[in-house]
């Protein structure tokens, strides 16, 4: 053996054995979990509808196009392995503070696309007609619920998939505060 | 003796120093010279201040004309001296040391020299205990590491210290020509050549360096090793004395080896071989004469390849010292281990730093103003529709003013005409026929409502159905479907009419409430602080009238108001396959005083 390959030996022999160590201290007793996998499920803003359930009640219906990139089916389905969050413009941060949830549940073929819809409900007084700032309020509702957010995300704990669901909005110019 | 000793001869030729005494010195040319060519020469002895430097003139020459002998024509006395005193020096610690005087490989290299009294050195490996001889600090000089280099002109010359004292006679009074003289095919001695073995002082007999009989030269000076050296050179690390070719005959048998860089010998080039083949001397006593050199560490491979590219043997692999491989695999087993850990440690971290980045770099966008324009679509209950549009987005058409101010009056009044009709005929236009069309703005302005008309003639009773195709069709659920689940909330607004179908079965679809008229809160009620609701019993006509009106409960001075605003509601009637039926419903109006 030439001398100047003992360090490369040395070496393969090192990586093999740190890899080694690694991998036996990882995997047995101590299982750590996956990482969270973003690109298998992806989703791309359609639209936003705000809908009046009742005179007190509206909902923002923020619509998806969501897209399996895997080989395999997914059930996309609101439940307790699933949660969805809002990620805030500010600083990027989490939170559960506005409750959002998947409208209903989405069965999504390996390699297929399909449309879904996340639900932010919330108490409101609809406006009168004849409400001379009917517009103007609507428009403070819908901001009040997205222009702080960045982006919803999914996050399937089962599957541990983090599906991010984009802005596509933009805060609405309220028709009182504009120049006459 | 420290460094390359050259030789001038003239601006085209040079050599280099083989041997040196008193009287002149051997030497090893790259061009051939003449009998009695005067040159001039240089060279600094170790230790010494100054250079030597004289002239001397050709004193014989071997047959290729390169080698030969100089005597010092013209020489500064006290220079003389000094080479005299130089070589005492190294005679003496040559004895000091033990080694046999008169070895040296100037007589090595001249071990060639070949006379009936000298009996042939044999050129052998030497024993490694007598490489570790202490060493003479002037032993030094180096060898000539490629002579035949040397004479195509490479210079590729190798530079060996010795460590060992080199044995030589002392210097004898008389003048020397410590040249080398080479034996001639035949045994017969050339001019000058020595016609005895020198003796060194312990009497034993050596192969001598060329002493020209014409006795100029009549001791020979070893310890002078006249092959100068560089640092490196072609496989010869390993360090033998070899002597000329063993051709010649009467020469010294020269084993010739690969170089190896644990042999410590003496060497020096042949100048017809041209390497450097690792040899020992010894004398006919089989005494073994060795000036011990400092080592090359290892051959390189470059070297070692052009070696056994020669078909020479191949070179021994050196064996490192256990600890220097200990070393060398510790080293290469860190960086393996550190590589993996920063693996391990650096990728989740790195991981986590982009996607901090990334959350950073988009937190710090204020808003998507490359998306394209922003629009909801606003639907009430009675699944009438609007859409929203951002707008004062920079660069886009709807910032313009004027544009604004005409559109916002356009909308209004559309959106008034529509939900906002004054008497039961002008609802039902409002819902079943189309509405006067809303003039489009050719630039919408941000503040637009625009209402999303039913389709023209369509059959009343479907207006649901009338409604322009939305995104959300499909998407979202359908229109009062959630509210019936939720609870009722806010003041003074009526909850959904839960409006009772009048024939059970078929294809029911629930009367729904399309406009809503509130109630007028009465000011004598409002002073007396009352408040609460009105429960009223209604029936939903087939063209979506409440009539029969009747209160089940509430205070009554409240009733008469929550009357009066109901008969302004409106309804879309419930249908039975689609055909418009009449239904009863309980209405209830909540007064809260503010």
């Amino acid at each position: 053996m030439r001398g100047n390959k003992l360090p490369l030996l040395g070496f393969l022999l090192a990586l093999i054995l740190t890899a080694l160590i690694v991998y036996l201290r990882s995997s047995p007793g101590a299982p750590t979990p996956k990482p969270w996998n973003s690109s298998a499920i992806t989703a791309s803003y359609v639209g936003a509808q705000l809908r009046q359930l009742d005179s007190g009640n509206a909902a923002l219906y923020v619509a998806y196009e969501v897209t399996n990139h895997t080989d395999s089916d997914y059930r996309l389905a609101d439940g307790p392995t699933a949660v969805v969050m809002s990620r805030l413009r500010a600083d990027g941060s989490l939170s559960s503070q506005q409750p959002v949830r998947l409208s209903y549940p989405t069965f999504l073929p390996a390699r297929q696309r399909a449309r879904v819809a996340l639900e932010v409900p919330s108490a409101f007084g609809w406006p009168d007609d004849s409400d001379t700032a009917f517009q103007d309020k609507l428009r403070d509702f819908i901001n009040q619920k997205l222009t702080d957010v960045q982006a919803f995300v999914l996050f399937d704990q089962a599957d541990r998939f983090e599906i991010e669901f984009p802005s596509g909005w933009q805060e609405l110019k309220l028709a009182s505060a504009l120049p006459r | 003796m420290e460094g390359l000793a050259y030789v001038d001869l003239g601006p085209d030729n040079g050599a280099i120093l083989i041997d040196l005494a008193e009287g002149g010195l051997g030497f090893h040319s790259v061009a051939p010279v003449s009998l009695e060519q005067s040159v001039l020469v240089k060279f600094k002895l170790p230790k010494a201040s100054g250079l030597i430097e004289g002239y001397a003139e050709v004193a014989w020459l071997d047959e290729s004309g390169k080698g030969g002998g100089l005597r010092f024509v013209e020489l500064k006395p006290e220079q003389r001296e000094q080479i005299g005193v130089w070589a005492g020096t190294v005679a003496a610690e040559a004895e000091a040391t033990g080694v046999e005087a008169g070895s040296n490989l100037a007589e090595a290299e001249n071990a060639s020299v070949k006379s009936e009294s000298i009996v042939e050195p044999e050129l052998v490996q030497a024993p490694a205990d007598l490489a570790t001889q202490p060493a003479s600090e002037e032993a030094a000089a180096a060898i000539s590491a490629d002579v035949a280099n040397a004479d195509r002109g490479a210079n590729a010359i190798q530079r060996i210290q010795t460590e060992n004292a080199l044995p030589s006679a002392k210097p004898s009074e008389e003048q020397a020509i410590a040249a080398a003289k080479p034996a001639t095919p035949g045994g017969e001695p050339a001019v000058g050549k020595p016609s005895k073995p020198a003796s060194n002082a312990a009497g034993k007999t050596y192969p001598p360096a060329g002493v020209p009989s014409d006795g100029i030269s009549s001791r020979v000076h070893s310890g002078i090793v006249a092959a100068s050296a560089s640092e490196t050179s072609v496989p010869a690390s390993p360090i033998a004395l070899s002597a000329d070719s063993a051709a010649a005959g009467g020469g010294p048998r020269v084993k010739q080896m690969p170089p190896s860089p644990a042999v410590n010998s003496v060497s020096s080039q042949s100048q017809d071989r041209g390497t450097a083949p690792p040899a020992a001397v010894s004398n006919d006593e089989g005494t073994q004469r060795i000036a011990s050199f400092s080592l090359q560490s290892q051959v390189p491979a470059r070297k070692r390849e052009m070696w056994e590219a020669q078909g020479k043997e191949p070179i021994p692999n050196v064996e490192e010292n256990p600890a220097s491989q200990a070393l060398k695999i510790g080293i290469g087993a860190a960086a393996g281990a550190v590589l993996v850990l920063a693996i391990v440690a650096g990728v989740p971290s790195l991981r986590t730093r982009v996607l901090a980045t990334t959350n950073a770099k988009s937190a710090a966008t204020p808003l998507e103003s490359g998306i394209r324009e922003f629009q909801v679509e606003v639907a009430d209950v009675n699944n009438r529709r609007w859409i929203l549009k951002s707008g004062g987005v920079a660069g886009s058409p709807f910032v313009d003013t004027s544009s604004r101010r005409n559109a916002q009056p356009a909308a209004a009044p559309a959106r008034k005409n529509a939900a906002q009709p004054e008497g039961p005929s002008e609802a039902d236009a409002a819902i079943a026929e189309p509405a006067p069309e809303i003039k489009q703005p050719k630039t919408a302005s941000p503040a637009e409502l625009v209402l999303a008309r039913p389709l023209k003639g369509a059959p009343v009773g479907s207006q649901a159905q009338n409604v322009p195709p939305s995104i959300f069709d499909g998407i979202t659920p359908p229109i009062g479907s959630l509210a019936e689940n939720l609870p009722v909330t806010g003041p003074n607004v009526p909850g959904p009419a839960p409006v009772q179908p009048g024939t059970p079965g078929g294809n029911l679809q629930a009367a729904v409430l399309v406009k809503r008229v509130a109630p007028v809160y009465p000011s004598a009620a409002i002073k007396d602080g009352v408040r609460g609701e009105v429960r009223v019993k209604a029936t939903i006509g087939k063209d979506g009238v409440p009539t029969n009106l009747t209160a089940v409960s509430g205070d009554p001075r409240l009733v008469q108001a929550a009357l009066d605003a109901i008969r302004q509601w409106r309804y879309r009637p419930a249908t039975l396959e689609g055909q418009a039926i009449e239904t009863t419903t309980t209405v209830t109006v909540a007064f809260q005083a503010n």
